[in-house]
């Protein structure tokens, strides 16, 4: 009796990850696993089109880790794991569970343990969604780089407005660039994002999608959003990437040497970036880039502070400085990409309404209590010409 | 005959005013003990840069140069030219590190590092593995968390750790009691190196190159040297050891690790509580105020002290004589991000045991800045003086 309630007991306390299958369907590749936890069962898939066959449990590693660790939950898996990962995991897991003591440190028990087989792949990837920081490390490294990973079903999700589009964009820069384009689909995030922040996780499903092409690329390449500068807990990071590497794959994270400014400024070189820059996710009246959204005011002030905003064919909606100053800078992050475009603005003296309405949004003046109305009220009529005409009249 | 036209004749001179230059370092017997010196030629003036310790091979020490010199070079904007031979691979990191410092403060400028040859140091087996150890939070926990892999400690005179250091010779007698208790060698090492270096570059900043040196000064002794963290990962900010950056001062024969970011400093506290020798050593204070061991009135014997309150350690730790004193808290200035964030980890760790109340309140006034706020602080700041026993105080002495 006793034994069975442990043993009862003990499984709940279990993640269990089956052993991936690997299976050809026409031109497509599905590699799936089943993910038991919480008295639930997740079905998880990766669909791209050509996959060696093989053990890829060090897929399904990267894939249940910090889930397990929210849910506090010992982590079976059903397959051949890499050690190298398991010493990288096993360092991953101090360093989220420093960020947030949420993320328990947790057992990961593989059924085996042996290196990666297959041979060292000879390509070189980097995940590729079109933006600022993707551009700069393809570019960067144009060289050395020979595919690029393009994931539906992380940020790039089925319900896109404009996905056509970009994925036709993203095929002619590739071919402009004369890189493979490589597509993955995946449905991860109907399991992760149930447990755990995509800020947090976006890391380690990234590092999924890129080991599941051991023994085909050697490395892949993670471009990073922010600079040495400003190294605050985040999915992916320069100290935890690499850490997903295993024997015959190594994972970069590239381009913490480059603030936002100094990326746009290198990319701002180059035609194809010019002519298919996408950095927004809101898609405000289906546009390609909204112009109008947080992400695109702030590529739009990076772009004319290196004198490059004319240049860009995708940002068609004018820079409205009532916009920049009502930009809500409530966490850091979104505070220092600011403070960047703002010291940079501040060099250029013919914008310097800009940097006052930037320095505005910084101060978050439009988001303080009743005192800030009247100023809030004049600026807004100040900038829509309103009150000028109507002092005219 | 002239052969160059008079045009480029202030460019050359430009250039040889922003030109550093090295002498290859040179090892002599200096008393009783070995001396590797250089000298560092920045415009017309001329530094010599020494570290002395007991026993060193007499081995090519330019790769010690090289870190003494990058972060002042990158401040003026030099180039380094170094007369003896560099590794390859300390190179490589230096010109990451060199990325990763411009983005930081871009007044550190990219610069060109010139070097006859290069060469890897011949394969030297039976090396050991070494700490940096100055007894305070950090080196205690890397000490004991790798107790077994550790060989030995190096303590540097010289650094925040300088010849006039109050309580000196207690420190030095107690490091060693330390060293031989957990039965690794001391090696110590001096150097002038900040009379050079503080003149170019804040020790903040500059302390990680000169960690680095010290470690490839040992080279000749060591595979790896372990540099104790000071943050964890919660908090990488620009600091001069970090890391991003310590492995990279690396050599194909000597590795830096930098250890420890994955425990907050409540964490590094709770683990050395629970060893005696730590209890009855521990040293954080660089005040010294009345020349005690640890004062007990500075910020960072304050943090400490309630680092061991909280993981209920108080009275285990033989070092804090002075009992805690909350006025003294209020009135930490939380000037930087880094004593706040220190400042906050003890809080919210004083919230969660829900024990002290005072010491709670005392933190959050520390951390709004209460007592540095204009006039409109003083009927509070003087309440809150009055209530906890300011007056009292001052009667008695």
């Amino acid at each position: 009796m006793n034994i069975q309630a442990i043993s009862t007991n003990g499984k709940e306390k279990e993640m269990i990850a089956t052993k991936p299958i690997v299976h050809n369907e026409g031109n497509k590749t599905t590699a799936s696993f089943s993910v038991q936890a919480n008295g639930k069962s997740y079905d998880i898939w990766f669909r791209t089109q050509d996959l060696p066959n093989g053990d890829c449990s060090n897929v399904a590693l990267a894939a249940t880790l910090l889930p397990a660790m929210k849910l506090n939950l010992l982590l079976r898996l059903e397959g051949t794991v890499s050690p190298k990962l398991l010493e990288g995991v096993s360092k991953i897991q101090e360093i989220f569970n420093t960020w947030d003591e949420s993320y328990n440190l947790t057992k990961v028990i593989p059924e085996t343990v042996s290196p990666a087989k297959n041979e060292d792949g000879r390509g070189i990837a980097c995940f590729f969604s079109g933006g600022v920081d993707s551009f700069y490390t393809l570019l960067k490294n144009k060289e050395e780089i020979t595919h690029i990973i393009l994931v539906h079903g992380f940020d790039f999700r089925s319900d896109f407005k404009r996905k056509e589009e970009t994925v036709k964009n993203i095929s002619e820069i590739a071919s402009k660039l004369g890189k493979t384009l490589v597509q993955v689909e995946t449905n991860l995030r109907d399991f992760t994002d149930e447990y755990v922040s995509w800020g947090f996780c976006h890391g380690s499903a990234l590092a999924a999608v890129a080991l599941l092409f051991s023994g085909i690329f050697r490395k892949v390449l993670i471009s990073s959003s922010h600079s040495f500068r400003w190294l605050v807990p985040r999915g992916s990071h320069p100290v935890v990437d690499p850490l997903w590497s295993i024997e015959n794959l190594e994972l970069i994270h590239d381009g913490c040497e480059a603030t936002r400014v100094k990326k746009v400024a290198e990319i701002a070189k180059n035609d194809a970036a010019m002519s298919y820059l996408r950095v927004c996710w809101e898609n405000r009246e289906g546009a390609y880039n909204c112009g109008k959204c947080e992400k695109c005011l702030r590529t739009m002030i990076n772009l004319l502070a290196v004198g490059a905003l004319k240049k860009c064919k995708t940002f068609t909606h004018p820079l409205e400085l009532s916009r920049v100053a009502w930009i809500e800078a409530k966490d850091q992050s979104t505070k220092d990409f600011i403070l960047e475009n703002l010291e940079e603005v501040k060099k250029l003296s013919a914008h310097s309404e800009l940097a006052q309405a930037l320095q505005e949004s910084l101060d978050g003046l439009y988001y303080r209590g009743m005192w800030g109305w009247p100023r809030r009220a004049m600026n807004l009529l100040k900038r829509k010409g309103k009150f000028h005409h109507a002092l005219n009249a | 005959m002239r052969s160059m036209p008079d045009l480029q004749l202030p460019d050359r001179k430009e250039q040889e005013k922003n030109l550093i230059s090295v002498t290859k370092p040179e090892v002599r017997q200096r008393s009783r003990k070995i001396e590797v010196s250089f000298l560092i030629r920045v415009g017309t003036e001329t530094q010599e840069v020494w570290f002395r310790t007991d026993h060193l091979p007499y081995l090519d020490y330019t790769n010690v140069a090289l870190a003494t010199v990058l972060l002042p070079a990158m401040k003026l904007g030099s180039s380094v030219e170094l007369e003896g031979a560099l590794s390859p691979r300390l190179l490589e990191g230096v010109s990451k590190i060199q990325e990763i410092f411009y983005v930081w403060d871009k007044s550190f400028q990219p610069i060109e590092i010139k070097s006859k040859t290069f060469a890897v140091d011949e394969n030297k087996s039976d090396r050991k593995v070494a700490c940096f150890f100055s007894g305070g939070v950090d080196s205690f926990y890397t000490l004991l968390k790798n107790l077994d892999a550790i060989d030995s400690l190096v303590l540097i005179h010289g650094f925040d750790f300088k010849p006039d250091f109050p309580a000196r010779d207690e420190v030095v007698r107690n490091i060693k009691t330390i060293a031989s208790e957990f039965g690794k060698d001391l090696v110590e090492v001096e150097t002038n190196l900040r009379d050079f270096a503080d003149r170019f570059v804040g020790w903040g900043l500059y302390h990680g190159a000169a960690l680095a040196s010290v470690a490839l000064l040992l080279a000749g002794h060591f595979k790896e040297v372990f540099i104790p963290s000071s943050h964890s990962y919660r908090w990488l900010v620009p600091w001069g050891s970090h890391p991003l950056v310590d492995p990279l001062w690396g050599t194909e024969e000597l590795r830096i690790t930098h250890d420890g970011c994955e425990a907050t400093r409540v964490k590094k506290v709770g683990t050395i509580a629970k060893n005696d020798v730590a209890m009855s050593y521990l040293r954080v204070c660089w005040e010294n105020k009345d020349g005690a061991y640890n004062c007990g009135k500075c910020e960072k014997c304050l943090r400490t002290m309630i680092n061991l309150l909280v993981v209920n350690a108080s009275g285990k730790c033989k070092t804090f004589t002075r009992s805690l004193d909350l006025g003294l808290v209020s009135w930490i200035e939380a000037n930087d991000d880094s004593t706040r964030d220190f400042i906050l980890e003890n809080l919210n760790e004083v919230r969660k045991h829900k024990t002290n109340p005072e010491l709670e309140e005392a933190l959050v006034e520390c951390i709004e800045g209460l007592n540095y706020k204009g006039v409109w602080g003083w009927p509070r700041r003087t309440f809150n003086f009055v209530k906890r026993g300011g007056i009292r105080r001052a009667i008695n002495i």
